[in-house]
């Protein structure tokens, strides 16, 4: 049954569904797709106010008063992607149950589009945040050519995790319940507030092992510190990339099943 | 060619206390659920330009079918060869996506049936104006009333040039117009040479449309064949249920039906009623086509000490939901019983030269009375089963000697 032309077909699907995933946020407002520029761009306004402005929030070694929120935004901003894909396609199979239940339209699609989605409104959050660092902290450097593989191995961990808790979340209601409160333990136990240095370094082993952790700190390298991301990204990529395997398969095995409860 | 085979096609459904029970299932390999089999065994084909019509009662797994045959659902066991593009109509709507609007739904809907963005650019206007939504086609489709949500489903359905086309009883819900220019519509397709299935409980429509029919009942194949008599038997197992406080024994033996003769209480009795030059079908049920002879024996015993002209005969043909389609006594038509060796054994031939009834489930009712037609001896109730079969499609209970003519 498997064809280049279904294939293809699947693809026009997928553009379709994303641009309606993207367009229903902005769809009968005013500004239009202004909206996907607005809501990160106050966000770096606000929080470089804040810390920089009001708290004067200094990380040792970092000159500039504008360093912290940028320092921030530049993980932060990841970081929401990564949460929105992750809650998004916990709820992609309820969300979608006519497709899922009365068309031919292959399954493992339909967490796909809003993850992907994603990709487009953390894009869009790291050119701002490319700007305000050259603007503010006249930071540009080659190595931002990176960001898309960085965007890409996100998406690829998001994608890993995702197709899991889109199943489980059918089988295990509490898991919707519960996956706000244990994104927000992440953000907390992975450094993203602070620098990885306020780590006690009997921790220093464990947060090497947050695969998170990696990922968010090659943003700041690439964007903020103009170097090239550590070696700890590679163990992140190999990481993701064999959990998605692991994860697509066990999304195929168990869709049927998970169908039923829908 | 076969468009669609179905061979040894079977679904169970998996009942689970919780959720999570069947995912423990498929880790432990340790049965958690109570299997439900929606369908089973079931064997057919759908030629090209062939119409399919596929009735049953609610629950009787027309919609699991249908879900199989459109690729929606994978059977359990069994397999399905489908040759051709499918698309379906399935419980109002083929995958719309309720947030999102008519014009996005097309879109949608006609790229999941696999039409690239060129091919859909080309169609949407035909199938905005088959729609004939209008402006509405830039609503959500969730704001839509039923007939508007299926006239936008059947447009953009057939819209995409299938092979085979599926339609659940959504069409039940468009009006009039609509309905007439669907069917027209599905018509067309017929004559193109595709293969429809039609699932529908207006049985009417079934006979009308689909020149094969088959019968679902709890998840078998009961009957498939010529939709006409298909048709036939499930209308004759849709009155059994609808009957009306009757009670009827499943068997009876149908030709005889000897009574105990040591009934002392009566003053006569109904000793045997038969039916004489029957054809018997293989279940052992008399059946007669439309327009046959149908000759009935009936014998009585009465008590020397009654008179042979106070014994009398009524007999009614009743049909299997109640419905009394003709009675009539020897009392009303002012004959007298015959008798037999003596004087005490009486009897009577009830003969219709040309049985006018329509297909269905019949049994007579025979009541020995008096001739005031007040006093009952003995009554039979149900006896004498037997099925009509018509030749042709009228609808009604009989048919009536009638002409046509130009107008005054």
């Amino acid at each position: 049954m498997f064809n280049l032309n279904q294939y293809l077909n699947h693809l026009h699907v997928l553009r379709l569904l994303v641009q309606r995933e993207l367009s229903s946020r902005y769809k009968g407002t005013i500004i239009g797709i202004l909206w996907l520029f607005l809501q990160p761009l106050i966000m770096v306004i606000v929080y470089s106010f804040v810390f920089s402005v009001i708290m004067k929030v200094r990380i040792p070694g970092m000159e500039s008063s504008y360093h912290f929120a940028l320092y921030l935004m530049a993980a932060m901003m990841p970081f929401l992607a990564f949460q929105e894909a992750l809650m998004s396609a916990s709820n992609s199979l309820f969300a979608n149950s006519s497709l899922l239940h009365k068309s031919t339209l292959p399954a493992i699609l339909l967490p796909l589009v809003p993850m992907l989605a994603t990709v487009i409104t953390e894009t869009i959050a790291l050119v701002i945040i490319v700007i305000a660092a050259y603007l503010l902290l006249n930071q540009v450097s080659y190595y931002l050519l990176l960001l898309p593989f960085l965007v890409l191995i996100r998406l690829c961990l998001s994608l890993a995790l995702g197709y899991v808790l889109a199943i489980m979340s059918v089988f295990v209601q509490d898991l919707r319940q519960a996956l706000g409160l244990i994104l927000t333990v992440i953000l907390f136990i992975t450094p993203i507030f602070y620098p990885v240095d306020m780590i006690p370094t009997e921790l220093i082993p464990v947060n090497n092992l947050n695969p998170l952790y990696h990922l968010l700190d090659a943003y700041r390298a690439i964007i903020i510190r103009a170097e090239l991301p550590g070696i700890g990204l590679l163990y992140m990529t190999g990481f993701s990339i064999l959990l998605l395997c692991a994860s697509v398969y066990f999304f195929q095995k168990t869709i049927e099943r998970a169908k039923e409860f829908i | 060619m076969s468009t669609l085979i179905a061979k040894d096609l079977g679904k169970m459904y998996r009942r689970y206390h919780q959720p999570i029970d069947s995912l423990k299932e498929l880790i432990f390999r340790k049965q958690y659920h109570d299997p439900f089999w929606a369908l089973k065994e079931v064997n057919f084909r759908c030629e090209a330009g062939e119409v399919l019509g596929v009735v049953g009662d609610n629950g009787a797994g027309k919609s699991t079918l249908l879900k199989l045959l459109s690729g929606t659902m994978r059977p359990t066991e069994g397999e399905l060869i489908v040759n051709g593009r499918v698309s379906a109509i399935l419980e109002l709507g083929s995958g719309f996506h309720a947030e999102y609007t008519g014009m996005e739904n097309i879109h949608l809907g006609c790229a999941v049936l696999g039409l690239n963005a060129a091919q859909i650019e080309a169609k949407v206007d035909e199938i905005i104006d088959f729609s004939e939504l209008g402006d509405f086609i830039y609503q959500p489709v969730k704001s839509y009333s039923s007939g508007m949500f299926v006239r936008l489903a059947f447009s953009v359905v057939t819209s995409v040039d299938p092979d085979i086309l599926i339609v659940d009883e959504a069409l039940s819900v468009g009006d009039q117009h609509f309905q007439k220019k669907s069917m027209d519509r599905m018509m067309a397709f017929k004559e193109q040479g595709k293969s429809l299935v039609f699932c529908s409980h207006s049985l009417y429509h079934v006979k009308e449309l689909c020149k094969r029919a088959i019968w679902l009942d709890k998840g078998v194949i009961q009957a498939q064949g010529k939709s006409g008599d298909v048709i036939d038997q499930y209308n004759d197992h849709v009155r059994m249920q609808n009957r009306v406080a009757v009670s009827v024994p499943k068997h009876k033996p149908v030709e005889t039906k000897a009574r105990d003769k040591n009934n002392t209480q009566l003053t006569a009795y109904l000793s045997e009623a038969t039916l004489l030059n029957a054809q018997f079908d293989s279940s052992g049920i008399a059946v007669y086509r439309t327009g046959d002879k149908f000759q009935v024996q009936v014998l009585a015993h009465k008590q020397a000490s009654l008179a042979l002209e106070d014994v009398h005969i009524g007999i009614i043909i009743k049909r299997n939901d109640g419905v009394q389609c003709f009675g009539v006594s020897t009392v009303l038509d002012g004959i007298s019983l015959f008798t037999r060796q003596d004087d005490n054994d009486l009897g009577v031939v009830y003969e219709i030269p040309e049985l006018s009834l329509l297909s269905g489930q019949y049994s007579l009712e025979l009541w020995l009375i008096d001739t005031t037609s007040a006093h009952v001896y003995d009554s039979m109730q149900s006896c004498c089963d037997f099925k009509v079969r018509q030749p042709n499609t009228e609808v009604g209970v009989a048919y009536l000697p009638h002409q046509w003519s130009a107008p005054l």
